[in-house]
C-alpha cells in the first residue's frame, strides 16, 4: 500500500509539462485522487509512464460551452486544481472556471512567471536552469556550464507547487477559503540556490565553476567512489583503517588546510588501497567508521541496490508489456512504511465516463 | 496584514546544516512559528563553529567579527523567520524543557542518524505520548530502515549514490557533482512537503504521523525520466542534451566565459532557429523531425556553436527570443540579482542581516499564495538568540530560572561558560 495521508483529497491536474505532471504525481503518491484532465486534441503527456501511474484520465474540451459546464462540475468536487497550460485561451478559461469555486485551491505553475517582463518568453527546463544561476556553477571551470540531468528545474517548480497547494489547504482548514497560488520554476530554482545568492552579497562576487568538479571521486577496482576527505577526523580515520602511513617529508601536503589543493597527491596515496577494493567494500568499510562515502551508481544499478530493495524504494508499472519496468518512488514517506504500490497507467480519456457520470453529466460527454 | 497560511503551526526544529534548515525556512516563510533548537556547546555546523572556521570560508569580506557563528552566509541563507534557542538535550533539565515545549507544538523535525532521537529520550513514542497527534519529521541521509540506515551521508556522497553524478557531465567526460551540495536542497523541499502532507492528514483525521525523508531517495525521485526504458542501459553523460528535445544545449559566445542556452521544443522553433543561424549544416529539409536531428546532433551543435561564438550572449538571447525560440544567456549570481523578471515581481527582496551586515537581496517566498501570502519578517536567527524570549513566552519561565539555566550552560547564546 502507498501513503494514504491525502485520502479523500481530490485534485485535478490540467497541463502539458513535467511541472504539473510531477506535482500531480506528488499528490497521487501521497494518497490523493488525481484526475488528469486533457483537451481532446492533445496526445499522451510526456514521460507518462513515470508521472501518471495511479492517476485517472479525463478528456474534456473546456473551451466550448458544453465542456465548460463539465469542467465546472468537476471543479465543484475538487479541492485542488494544478495547471500549467501556456496557451492564453486555455489558461484563462481554467482561471475563470476556478474563481467560481471559492473553496478551490488553484495552483498555476509557470516556467518564468505569470506576469512580468519574461512572462511571454519561450522557455524550457534548460532555459529556467540558465536564468536561475544553476548552470553557471555546474560544470568545470573553463568548460561549458551544465544543467542538472533531466528536468530538475521543472521538478523543483513542481515541488514548490505542491508546497504552495498544501499550505493553501492548511489555510483553508482555518478560514474556509481557497485561493490562487502562483509558482514559477525560475523563482523556485533561485530559492533552492539561496546560499549562493547570499554568498554573492557577503563575499562581493559570483561563485564560479570549480577547476575540478569530479569532487572527491576516486577510482577503485570496479568503478568509482566519492570519499569526503575534508574533515580532519575523517582523514585520520581513513589512514587508520587502511593502515596508510605518510612520509614525514610529504606531510605538509596532507594537512587539513592543504588537502583540497593537493588532490593528485591524495589520489596517489590512496590508489594502491583502492585498486584492490570494490565500490561496495570501500563504501561499507568507510561508512561503518562514520566517514561519508558514496558509490558511483547508475540508474541501472539502483533498482538492484540491497538497501533500496529492502526499503521498497521502487515501484513497478502494472501491466507493462515485456520486462517489468520500475520507477523511483516518492521522496518522502510515512516512517517505516513502504511508500509505493503497483499501479496502472491510465489510458487517455478512459476514465471520462466513470468520473463524470456521477456528476450528472451523462449525455454531455462527447 | 493578511493572515499567513501556516501561522497556526508551531514547529520545534532540531535539524542542522542545509537540508532540514532550508525545508523549515520554507515553512517559516509561509507563517509557521519555527523554533530552531541548537546545542549550547555544538552549534549548527553551517555556522562554522564558535571560532572562525578555516575549512568553511563562509564569512563576509570584512571578516568573521566577534560572533563568527552568527555571520556565516550559509546559516544565514536558510534560517530567516525563525526563533533560535539553545537547549542541552543531554541534560535532564534540557530534555524536560524540550518536552514541555513539545507539549505545545504541532511538529518536531530532526536530521540525526536514526538512533539519536530515541537515545536522547525524545523519540516519536515519547513525543506522541506528551502531545498526542504530534507530527515528527526525520531526515536521515539514507532513511530510517535498510542496511545503510546508520551510514553518514552528505550532498557530495548522495550525488553519486543517487546516480545524479553518473548523469551530470559532458559527453565522454568524467562524472561530476553539482557546484553546490544540491541534494540537500532537494531533501529540504521534500521535508517541507512531508510536514504539510501530515498536517493535512491531521486536520482531516486528528492523527499525527512520523514522516521520513531519505535524502538519498528524494534525490533519486528527481531522476525518474531515466528509468522509462525496459532495459535501463548504462546511460552515458550527454552534457545538456535532452531525451526529447533536439537541439538542447549551451553554446559559447563572444567574451570571457559567456554562454547561451538554446532549446528547440518543436518544428516551429527549429524553423526559426534554422533561419536565424542560416548555416549549411542546418538547411537540410530532412532535419524536420526530432529523430532526424538526433542522428546529426553533433553536426547541428557544431554549427550552432560556430554561429554563437562570434556573437555576444545577450544579443543571441534577444534575437532568438524575438523569434519565439527559447534562449537565455547563462547568468552568474550577480546577473540573477539583476534579473528584470525576479525584480519586477518583487521576488528578490532586500532582507536585513544580523551582526551589522548590510541588508542583502534574498529570494522571496517559494510559492505565492495570492490571498494569504507568506512574508519575510525576521533576519536569520543568531545562535540561541531567542532562548530567553521563547522560554519566557511559551513556558512562563522567570528571570531567576533563566539565569540558573544559563549559568549551567543548558541555554544561552554563544559559547558555553568555561
Amino acid at each position: 500500500m502507498g501513503i494514504s495521508l491525502l485520502a479523500g483529497l481530490v485534485a485535478i491536474e490540467a497541463g502539458t509539462t513535467v511541472k504539473s505532471g510531477f506535482c500531480g504525481k506528488l499528490l497521487v503518491d501521497a494518497g490523493a485522487e488525481v484526475v488528469r484532465l486533457s483537451l481532446p486534441d492533445t496526445g499522451d503527456a510526456p514521460l507518462s509512464e513515470w508521472l501518471d501511474r495511479g492517476k485517472a484520465s479525463v478528456v474534456i474540451d473546456w473551451r466550448i460551452p458544453e465542456g465548460e459546464v463539465l469542467l465546472s462540475r468537476l471543479l465543484a468536487r475538487a479541492d485542488v486544481l494544478v495547471s500549467d497550460f501556456e496557451g492564453p485561451a486555455e489558461a484563462a478559461a481554467l482561471r475563470d472556471a476556478a474563481t467560481r469555486h471559492p473553496r478551490l485551491v488553484h495552483t498555476v505553475l509557470t516556467d518564468l512567471g505569470s506576469s512580468g517582463p519574461f512572462a511571454e518568453r519561450p522557455a524550457t527546463d534548460l532555459i529556467v536552469s540558465a536564468l536561475s544561476g544553476m548552470c553557471y556553477i555546474n560544470g568545470q571551470a573553463g568548460r561549458q556550464p551544465l544543467r542538472e540531468p533531466g528536468n530538475q528545474a521543472a521538478i523543483v517548480g513542481a515541488l514548490a507547487g505542491y508546497i504552495g497547494s498544501l499550505a493553501a489547504l492548511a489555510n483553508r482548514d482555518q478560514t474556509g477559503h481557497g485561493q490562487a497560488v502562483e509558482v514559477s520554476a525560475l523563482e523556485a530554482m533561485v530559492n533552492v540556490l539561496s546560499p549562493s545568492v547570499l554568498q554573492c552579497s557577503y563575499q562581493d562576487g559570483a561563485p564560479h565553476r570549480h577547476p575540478s568538479t569530479d569532487g572527491f571521486l576516486f577510482d577503485c577496482a570496479d568503478g568509482q567512489v566519492s570519499i569526503i576527505i575534508s574533515a580532519q577526523r575523517s582523514w585520520e580515520t581513513i589512514l587508520d583503517v587502511w593502515g596508510i602511513t605518510i612520509d614525514p617529508a610529504e606531510a605538509e601536503k596532507f594537512t587539513e588546510a592543504n588537502r583540497r589543493t593537493n588532490m593528485p597527491a591524495i589520489r596517489a596515496l590512496l590508489a594502491p588501497v583502492l585498486a584492490n577494493k570494490t565500490r561496495r567494500e570501500v563504501f561499507e568499510e568507510l561508512c561503518m567508521v562514520h566517514v561519508p562515502c558514496g558509490m558511483l551508481m547508475t540508474p541501472a544499478d539502483l533498482p538492484h541496490d540491497p538497501h533500496l530493495m529492502q526499503r521498497g524504494s521502487f515501484d513497478t508499472l502494472a501491466g507493462a508489456p515485456g520486462a517489468k519496468r520500475v520507477f523511483p518512488g516518492p521522496g518522502f514517506r510515512v516512517a517505516n512504511q513502504p511508500p509505493t504500490a503497483e499501479r496502472k497507467l491510465p489510458v487517455l480519456g478512459a476514465d471520462t465516463a466513470r468520473i463524470l457520470a456521477p456528476l450528472g453529466a451523462e449525455g454531455g460527454l462527447e | 496584514m493578511s493572515r499567513m497560511p501556516l501561522e497556526h503551526v508551531r514547529i520545534l526544529d532540531l535539524t542542522q546544516a542545509w537540508a532540514g534548515s532550508y525545508g523549515l525556512q520554507l515553512l517559516a516563510d509561509l507563517g509557521a512559528e519555527v523554533i530552531k533548537v541548537e546545542s549550547r556547546s555544538r552549534p549548527d555546523p553551517w555556522r562554522g563553529g564558535f571560532v572562525a572556521s578555516r575549512g568553511l570560508p563562509c564569512y563576509p569580506t570584512d571578516g568573521p567579527g566577534e560572533r563568527p557563528y552568527n555571520r556565516s552566509y550559509l546559516a544565514n541563507s536558510v534560517n530567516r523567520n525563525k526563533f533560535g534557542i539553545t537547549l542541552d538535550l543531554n541534560t535532564a533539565e534540557g530534555r524536560t524543557l524540550f518536552l514541555d515545549l513539545a507539549k505545545t507544538a504541532d511538529v518536531v523535525t530532526e536530521n540525526f542518524t536514526p538512533r539519536v532521537l530515541s537515545n536522547l529520550g525524545i523519540g516519536y513514542d515519547v513525543l506522541n505520548a506528551v502531545r498526542p497527534g504530534i507530527i515528527l519529521l526525520s531526515m536521515p541521509a539514507f532513511g530510517l530502515s535498510g542496511p545503510y540506515k546508520d551510514f553518514p551521508g552528505i550532498g557530495g556522497t548522495i550525488e553519486p549514490m543517487s546516480a545524479n553524478a553518473s548523469l551530470l557531465g559532458e559527453a565522454g567526460g568524467r562524472p561530476q557533482v553539482s557546484g553546490v551540495m544540491y541534494p540537500d536542497a532537494v531533501a529540504g523541499l521534500n521535508g517541507a512537503a512531508a510536514v504539510l502532507t501530515a498536517l493535512h492528514a491531521r486536520a482531516t483525521t486528528g492523527n499525527g504521523a512520523h514522516m521520513e525523508v531519505s535524502q538519498h531517495e528524494s534525490m533519486i525521485a528527481m531522476l525518474g525520466e531515466f528509468f522509462a526504458s525496459d532495459t535501463l542501459p548504462e546511460l552515458a553523460r550527454v552534457g545538456n542534451r535532452d531525451l526529447h528535445l533536439v537541439p538542447n544545449g549551451i553554446y559559447p559566445c563572444a567574451g570571457d566565459d559567456e554562454w547561451v542556452a538554446i532549446s528547440v521544443r518543436d518544428e516551429s522553433d527549429w524553423a526559426n532557429l534554422r533561419d536565424a543561424v542560416d548555416a549549411p549544416a542546418l538547411r537540410d529539409q530532412a532535419l524536420c523531425s526530432v529523430e532526424a536531428r538526433r542522428a546529426r546532433e553533433d553536426a547541428i551543435d557544431t554549427a550552432i556553436a560556430a554561429w554563437t561564438a562570434s556573437r555576444p550572449a545577450p544579443a543571441v538571447e534577444e534575437l532568438l527570443c524575438a523569434k519565439g525560440v527559447p534562449a537565455a544567456r547563462i547568468r552568474s549570481m550577480p546577473d540573477v540579482l539583476a534579473c528584470p523578471q525576479l525584480n519586477a515581481s518583487g521576488y528578490l527582496q532586500s532582507v536585513p542581516q544580523p551582526e551589522g551586515i548590510p541588508p542583502a537581496p534574498m529570494p522571496g517566498i517559494i510559492a505565492n499564495l495570492t490571498a494569504t501570502p507568506g512574508r519575510i519578517r525576521m533576519p536569520a536567527t543568531g545562535h540561541g538568540e531567542h532562548s530567553h524570549d521563547v522560554l519566557r513566552r511559551i513556558l512562563g519561565l522567570g528571570e531567576s530560572e533563566l539565569a540558573a539555566l544559563e549559568a549551567k550552560g543548558i541555554i544561552g547564546a554563544g559559547p558555553p561558560p568555561a
